[in-house]
Formats: structure tokens, sequence, C-alpha cells
């Protein structure tokens, strides 16, 4: 269309019409840039599987029926959502705020402990309540995790980033530590905590699936996550200590009562996860209890580029390639490496795009030609 | 705008996956037999490719597929958290038999195979079985090792042997008193130094751990820590002392270090269990631990070492296997 109008300037207003093209279509552009990463990203993996000696094709149908195809595989979906969603939402909330924790994969181990202290060795409770103690308990023990790398950097200064990454470590060793030892089911000999109790487990919502109600409180959570967030006061402190932190302090923010509001959100939200994956899926803590949940939630947040729609979508595409690949194995037989390379060039590509996107929007947008 | 935008490749994307894959996915079905297929599902909590536990029952798999003409499938790498999960997608799927080999799967096999009443779960190398849909098949876990100890105890010059395991499980503790006592019965002067990596993957830790009691004057090291073994033997290899195998037949990765090995041949517990449930000879909803008379478990042969064992040493060792299958030998302590 462009074309057919002439004008007398040459590169200049080619330049300037493409600018005005982008933005008139920046969605429908940015649509074709992540869609294009996610066939790219397909695409080599079909060859990576053809190379195999499988059917490319029947082993993509497979990671779709595999996640969605019939009601268990949905169901399961689903229930891989939740700690995914979870995760997310603790390293967005943090974002906004200034403060980086890559360390939900420690909170999740420990909020799951705390929801198996109260889960199994509280009794006689009425199911509501002891439910509500065990979500809250998985809050706390979170928040508390998050809390030691949160003081050391509220009062030394040290680097988050580090602190709450070797807690990571710290936490998965506890929790090892533990079901060796104190926490250890004494009618097993094998190494896993006691169940929790069937009072404080939480049912399940989509009957013949494992989905369970954790589904509706993280549902919950985002909301209110983004409710707090952008519509409330203390919200827009974390915003603004987060977007620039001196002009937060020059506008008056109380920066290390924000700081500790983000840091106990984080850790807890990131514990909420790790509780409500114990109390619908798992029931025992076992070695190896939160299969990477912690730092795949890092990649939510990213490719949802910490916006509610995105992570939802991010976290049902990360809960897709988690179930659907493990039917790509069952159904195509494709080799179990080569599903953690695709899983990783989407993941990758999908990432990639999104800097992409936002480059462009910044120059035909926010910057100047 | 960028949500819509998301939610767009969503869509389209599903759009081209459903649009592709009927037509691909029938004809790759249909040649199928007419006579419905028995469909077995195993579910491995390593790689097929571990030279090991999963390699040889894949092996097993693979061999009862040709024998029985079985629909096989199954899931390598997956974890105690995500265990419940595959079953239930095996489970839902419809097939016939589901087998997990993995000692640790034992609890959500049982958890999981009351809530499909009609599929057929195992268990290799589980403990229990508390559905009439379950069965567990297990080794004895200490046989191999007494037998591995008995030549230890015969072999040694220094009098002293160690054990390296790669926990401090009852499993592995029940195997260290085999050994022991094994060892002590041939030879009572005979001490056996325990140590273990705490890791089945650590090949560094294995080697550090044998160069520990190599130097405290071990002359036959009995290594049995997973990936580890390959670290502990290097070890016995640059020391010069000898060292028994585990898991597998290990002569190959030094043939002039390693006397025997004590194998377990996971492979059994799969064609027990298939064989069973083709011939229904096995009875569902029992526990059977077996080992050196159902051929679970074994030594190697003795290789490079054939002509240096004295006779009399083979002949102290095959009448020990046979008070074994006999009965006469009874189950050490696992504490």
């Amino acid at each position: 269309m462009s074309e057919t109008i002439l004008s007398p300037g040459s590169q200049t207003s080619i330049k300037a019409r493409f600018f005005v093209f982008a933005r008139n279509n920046l969605g429908i552009i940015s649509v074709l840039i992540s869609l294009l990463a996610i066939v790219l990203a397909l695409l080599i993996g079909a060859i990576l599987i053809a190379i195999a000696g499988i059917n490319p094709w029947e082993a993509y149908s497979f990671l779709l029926k595999g996640s969605f195809g019939n009601r268990y595989g949905f169901g399961e979906t689903l229930t891989r959502f939740i700690p995914l969603l979870f995760a997310s939402l603790s390293f967005s909330i943090a974002y906004k705020s200034g403060f980086f924790n890559v360390g939900a994969e420690g909170q999740i181990y420990i909020g799951a402990i705390g929801a198996l202290l109260v889960g199994a060795y509280i009794s006689n409770l009425p199911p509501v309540l002891h439910i509500t103690l065990t979500l809250l308990a998985g809050f706390v023990f979170g928040a508390l995790w998050a809390g030691i790398a949160g003081l050391l950097k509220i009062f030394l200064g040290s680097n988050e980033l580090v602190n709450t990454m070797m807690l990571n470590y710290v936490a998965i060793f506890l929790v090892e530590y533990l079901i060796h030892g104190p926490l250890k089911d004494p009618h097993l000999f094998i190494y896993q905590s006691s169940p929790i109790l069937s009072s404080a487990r939480l049912p399940i919502i989509l009957p013949k699936t494992p989905l369970h109600a954790g589904f509706l409180i993280a549902l919950a959570s985002i909301v209110i996550v983004f409710y707090i967030l952008y519509r409330t006061p203390i919200g827009y402190q974390m915003r603004t200590v987060g977007a620039n932190l001196r002009a937060a302090k020059y506008a008056g923010i109380n920066i290390v009562g924000v700081t500790l509001v983000a840091i106990i959100t984080t850790g807890g939200l990131a514990g909420l996860g790790g509780a409500v994956e114990l109390m619908g899926a798992q029931f025992r803590m076992v070695a190896g209890f939160s299969p990477g949940y912690g730092y795949d939630g890092i990649g939510v947040a990213i490719m949802g580029r910490h916006n509610p729609v995105g992570i939802v979508l991010a976290a049902l595409l990360f809960a897709i390639i988690r179930v659907g690949t493990g039917a790509m194995q069952r159904g195509a037989g494709v080799p179990f490496p080569l599903l953690s390379v695709i899983q990783g060039l989407i993941i990758i590509f999908v990432i990639a795009s999104s800097y992409l996107i936002s480059k462009l929007s910044e120059t035909t947008i926010g910057g100047r030609a | 705008m960028q949500k819509l935008s998301i939610l767009m490749i969503f869509t389209i994307l599903f759009g081209t996956f459903t649009a592709c894959t009927p037509a691909k996915a029938v004809p790759g079905q249909t040649p199928t037999e007419a006579t419905k297929q028995i469909r077995v599902g195993v579910i491995f909590s390593t790689t097929i490719k571990d030279e090991g536990y999963a390699q040889a029952a894949y092996n097993a798999l693979m061999e009862m597929k040709e024998k029985y003409n079985l629909d096989v499938s199954f899931q390598e790498n997956v974890t105690d958290a995500a265990i419940k999960d595959v079953l239930r997608s095996y489970a839902s799927d419809g097939y016939d038999l589901i087998i997990a080999h993995q000692l640790y799967f034992t609890d959500p096999v049982n958890e999981v195979a009351a809530e499909f009443p009609d599929t057929m779960f195992a268990i290799s190398g589980g403990f229990r079985a508390d559905h009439p849909n379950v069965v567990a098949v297990d080794a004895t876990n200490w046989e191999a090792s007494y037998l591995a100890g008995t030549l230890a105890g015969l072999m040694t010059k220094t009098n002293k042997l160690a054990i390296i395991t790669a926990s401090e499980s009852p499993i592995a503790k029940r195997m260290v008193n085999s050994f022991r006592s094994a060892a002590q019965a041939q030879n009572p002067n005979v001490t056996v130094k325990h140590v273990f990596t705490g890791s089945f993957e650590d090949v560094v830790k294995g080697k550090e751990m044998a160069t520990a009691v190599i130097r405290d004057g071990a002359d036959i090291i009995f290594t049995n820590c997973g990936v580890g073994n390959f670290g502990a033997i290097e070890a016995a290899q640059e020391n010069g002392v000898y060292a028994i195998g585990s898991s597998v037949d290990l002569a190959g990765k030094a043939p002039d270090t390693v006397i025997t090995s004590a194998v377990l041949s996971p492979g059994e517990y799969i064609k027990i269990i298939i064989n069973g449930y083709m011939n229904k000879d096995l009875e569902w909803g029992k526990y059977y631990p077996m080992g050196v008379k159902a051929g679970i478990e074994s030594l190697a042969p003795f290789h490079n070492f054939e002509d240096k064992i004295p006779q009399e040493v083979k002949d102290k060792l095959e009448k020990v296997r046979q008070d074994i299958i006999d009965g006469k030998i009874t189950a050490p302590p696992n504490e």
C-alpha cells in the first residue's frame, strides 16, 4: 500500500514510513515475531527428532495430545501450572520492587516443610481450619527463608541475587537432611517424610484428574498480587522503588519498609506454591520435591513480561512443555536428552523474541528514530 | 495489544497442530494387528543408557517385546516428584501392565493402583504390594554381597577389606553386614571398613573414598556406589589393589583390577513380571524377594582372574552359593 503513494524525500521518508507502519501494527508484528520464535524452535526440534529416526509430526502430536488431548492430560497440565504460577508471581512481585529473588526454588522447599509440619503433625482439626493453617505455614516459612537474604540486603547491603541463589542449595540439602533424619516416616525404610493428614489435603476439583483446589488459590493469588501492585498505595511504592530507587527516596518512600513487604510477599508466594504442591499433589516430602519450578518461574515471569495475562500464558506454555514432553517420550519414544534440548530451544527462542519485541516497541514508540 | 498478541500465538499454534496431527497420526496406528496387543508401560528413574539398572531392564523389555509381540512404551528420568503423574498418565491411556522400575516408586504405585483397579501394576525392586493389582519383585540385596565377601575373605593378603556404598540406607547396611560376615566366615582375622559416598552419581567421590581406604591398607575393595564405581575402580587400578564391582560386570573397565562383580540382573525383574503376567503364574498382590536362586543376583565371570584364583577358593565359593540357594545362610541384619 505504501508503495503506491509517491513522496519526494527518498531515504528519510521510507524510514519514517516504516516506523509509522511498525507503530500502527506493533501488535501484529509482535505476534509474528513470537510465533516465528516458537515455530523456529519447533522446526529445529523437528530436525533433531527426525535425525533420531522418529517422525516429528507424530512426536509433536503426542506433545499436544498428552497435555490437552484427553481429560487426564488436561488436568495434569493445569496441575503443573500451579507451582509454576506461584514461582513466577514470586519472581515478578520482587522484580517489580527492585529485589531480585532467584531463590524461589529454595523457598518452595522450605514452604513445603512448613506445610508438612502443620499438615502432618497437628491432628484433630476440622479440614477448613487445618488447610488454612497449613497454607499459612507454607507462606510464613517461605517468607522467613527469603527474609534471610532480605535482611542481609537491608542491613549489610549484600547482593540478594547471590544470597537467594545460594540459599536454594542450603534449602534443598536441608530438606534432604530432614527427610533422612527428624522428619523421616518411621513406618518406611526409604527416605520420605510422613504424609500430611487427610484433613490438610486440598480436594480434587476436576474428578479423574489430579487437578486440585490449589488451582483456585493460584488464580486468586494472581488477582491479589496484581491488585496490590497496581491498585494500592503500597503497590505504587513498591513499583517506584523498583523503577527508580533515588526517586523513591526523594519522594520520601520508606525504602526499608517497602523492601520488607516485597521480601515477605515474594518468599511467601513461593512458599505457598510449595505448600499447595504438597497439599494437593504430593502429600509427602521427597528428595527432588520441586523439579526446578523455582527456576522455571523466573523464565515464566520474563516470558510473560511481568504482566498477569502474559504470566498465565507463559506458565501454561511451560506446563504444556513439562507434561507434553513426557507424552512425547511415552508415545513416540523421543529420547529424554532430546526433550531437554527442545524445551531449552523453545524457552531461549521465546525469551529472545520478547527482548526483540521490547526493543522494537522502544525504537518505534519510545525512542527517537 | 501485548496480551492479545500472546493469546493469538497460542490459538494459531494449536490450530496448526490440530490441523496437522490427524492426517499423520491415523495411518501410523492403523497397521497394528487385528488381535489386541498387550500394552506395557515402563517407568525408569534414570536414562536407559545408564549401563546399569535401567539399561538392563530396557534390554529385557525389548526381549519380552519380541517374545510376546507387546506394545511397549517407556519414560525415562522420572523423578520421585513426577512419578504419580506418569503412572496416572499410563493408566488413563489404557495400558494393561505398568512397571515402575525403582524402589522409591513403591509408595506412589500403591497409592495410584487403588485409583485404577482394572490396571495391573508392578514394581521392580519394590518392597510392598498393598493391592490385588500390584506386585513387587525385589532382590534380596544381600546374597550377591555375601558371595563377594566370601571371595574377598579368601583372597585378601593384608586382611583388610573395604566396601563403598552410596548411602547408609538399611539396604546398604545389610549389604555391608553381609559382606563382612561372609568374609569373616572364611577368614576370622579380616576387618572390613565401610565408607559411603552420599550419591549414586559422584565419580570423584568414589575415587576419593577408594583412595582413602587403600591408604588404610585395604587390598580388595567392594564398590557399590552407582557411577562412583568407576572412580573407585580407577583408584584401585592406580594403586595396584583389587576391586570387586557391582550391579553389572565391570571387568571391561579394568580387566586386571576387577576380580569379579556382584551382579544384579534387574532385567530379570522385568522378565519375571512380564512372563508372570503373560503366563498368569505370578500372584498379584504379593511381594517377592528373589536372589541367587532366581538368577537376579550372581557373581560375574572371573575373566582375567580365571587362572589366578585357586581351585580351592572356587570350590568354597560354589559351596557358599549352594548354601544360599538351599537357605542355609540367612539374611544378615540391616542396621
